[in-house]
């Protein structure tokens, strides 16, 4: 058998090694002086180092009572659970508050956005303008309010609204009204200008149109209605949307004589040259309801209307989607 | 349970304090920090609390150690030392001769690495080889290699620097 390795014997007198090795290693110690003088330095050894960590052993105390340690240990654990039922508390605050957030914008998602996109297009409404990017020219009509309406279609021949509509506005002005039918005309209404209004879904109003109708970005839509034009013409189409304080505002996008005559404006009022952008007359003390901007190009006429401050109201007209494709 | 910490409290206090003692060379702050061990092992319950024990006193005399840095304040080993201080009125020439010896033996330990000083001291605790090698990292087997070797530094140290003493004083 080879001699033991220095190492397994500190292991081996240190009882660190299993006990079918140690009786190997006593055998071996039985017959081998040379391994048996290493033990022995070995042993020597331990001691001495045994000997030289106790001079730096403290003496001997006792120590606390038990006792002591148990209620230091209570207290320990204790203040433990109340920092974590703190932080559980916070945890599940804001878990529910993420939770509720979430959910919230799951059901209402694309209102959510919407409603976001608003508050900013209502900001923007504040911003002066000025040369910038409105090239076509904007009119203010000064029409009465309720002639700005797709319901003032409903007219009758002296140009005055029947009651139901204004009831109907004030319910879609109410905040929250949310996707409410606001002035809505009745179906066998015979208007001035001839047809019927019938209300569409948006997709329905897409495919009435051929295209995307238009609208206001970041608005959301209340209310579509379309008046089939006649002898293959584009229809009337006014679109409501409504903004975060609950007014409405409708786009109105038809030929000129049309909207002109839903606005109760003659069509010879409106500039028809698209680069003759000027400022265009305030009139927001007026303009509290039923002020109308209006845009032409060609044969047809875009107007945006609502009781809201001229100044709005342009800020609008440049959000209108149908100002890309007019250009 | 409790009895059973209670009996190895009784057995392992003194233990603990004197490995912590040999870490922050502070009698007082050893005998705090074994308290504390002792509050920590009651208060988590481990499997093995011998070991725990003087896992968590290495963490502690570690965090100790970086305070005491942190605050500029170093500690010395023999002044005003009430652990080593022998229980009868010693003599002046006893005192200084007791102080050297102690101080050769913190030197004697300084030598070492912090690997195999750890080691010593845990094996000096009374800890199984498998037990420091839990601690520590290492493999069992590399325990006694390791042992082996601090065990020759710390007496060859130690006795060189009383041989060196001797010499001065002579």
């Amino acid at each position: 058998m080879p001699h033991i390795p220095e190492e397994e014997l500190h292991a081996y007198l240190d009882q660190a090694l299993a006990r079918l090795r140690c009786v190997e290693i006593e055998s071996h110690l039985a017959e081998c002086t040379r391994c048996r003088l290493v033990r022995d330095d070995i042993v020597a050894l331990r001691d001495h180092t045994t000997a030289i960590l106790a001079k730096l052993a403290p003496r001997r105390t006792a120590g606390p009572p038990f006792a002591e340690i148990r209620r230091r240990a209570a207290d320990h654990v204790a203040a433990r659970q109340r920092t974590l039922h703190r932080g559980a508390w916070a945890a599940s605050i804001l878990v529910a508050l993420g939770v509720g957030w979430t959910a919230s914008f799951l059901v209402h998602p694309r209102a959510e956005r919407l409603a976001a996109r608003t508050q900013a297009a209502t900001r923007s409404v504040s911003a002066p303008i000025g040369g910038d990017s409105v090239s076509a020219p904007a009119l203010q009509l000064e029409t009465p309010a309720p002639s700005a309406t797709p319901a003032l279609a409903s007219r009758n021949s002296s140009g005055r609204h029947p009651d139901a509509v204004v009831k109907d506005r004030s319910a879609a002005q109410r905040p929250g009204a949310g996707l409410a039918t606001v002035g809505r005309i009745p179906k066998d209404a015979h208007l001035e200008l001839g047809g019927v209004w019938r209300t569409l879904s948006w997709d329905g109003a897409k495919e009435e149109a051929g295209d995307s109708p238009a609208r206001i970005d970041g608005l959301p839509v209340v209310e579509v209605q379309v008046q089939r034009g006649d002898g293959g013409k584009k229809p009337l189409m006014v679109v409501a949307q409504q903004l975060a304080s609950g007014e409405v505002v409708r786009t109105i996008d038809g030929p000129v004589t049309d909207v002109s005559a839903l606005l109760g404006t003659r069509p010879t009022m409106i500039n028809t040259e698209s680069t003759a952008a000027g400022p265009v007359a305030p009139g927001a003390g007026r303009a509290a309801l039923g002020s109308a901007l209006a845009l032409r190009h060609g044969d047809r006429m875009v107007a945006v209307a609502g009781s809201v401050p001229s100044d709005s109201l342009r800020a609008m007209m440049r959000r209108l989607n149908l100002m890309t494709r007019v250009r | 349970m409790i009895d059973d910490f209670e009996a190895l409290y009784e057995s392992t206090y003194t233990a603990v304090v004197r490995f912590l003692y040999r870490k922050v060379w502070d009698p007082e702050r050893a005998e705090d920090l074994a308290q504390e061990v002792f509050v920590r092992a009651l208060s988590h319950c481990p499997e093995k609390p011998r070991a725990w024990l003087f896992a968590v006193a290495a963490n502690l005399a570690r965090d100790e150690a970086r305070a005491a840095v942190r605050r500029k304040r170093h500690l010395t080993l023999l002044k005003g030392d009430p652990i080593a201080q022998p229980s009868y009125q010693a003599s002046a020439e006893e005192q200084v001769e007791h102080d050297d010896e102690m101080s050769r033996v913190q030197n004697a330990l300084d030598t070492l690495t912090p690997r195999d000083r750890e080691i010593l001291l845990l094996w000096d605790a009374g800890l199984s080889y498998p037990e420091i090698a839990a601690q520590t990292g290492l493999a069992v087997g590399a325990v006694g290699t390791t042992l082996a070797r601090a065990r020759k530094r710390l007496v060859a140290a130690h006795d060189r620097q009383q041989t060196r003493d001797h010499a001065a004083h002579s």
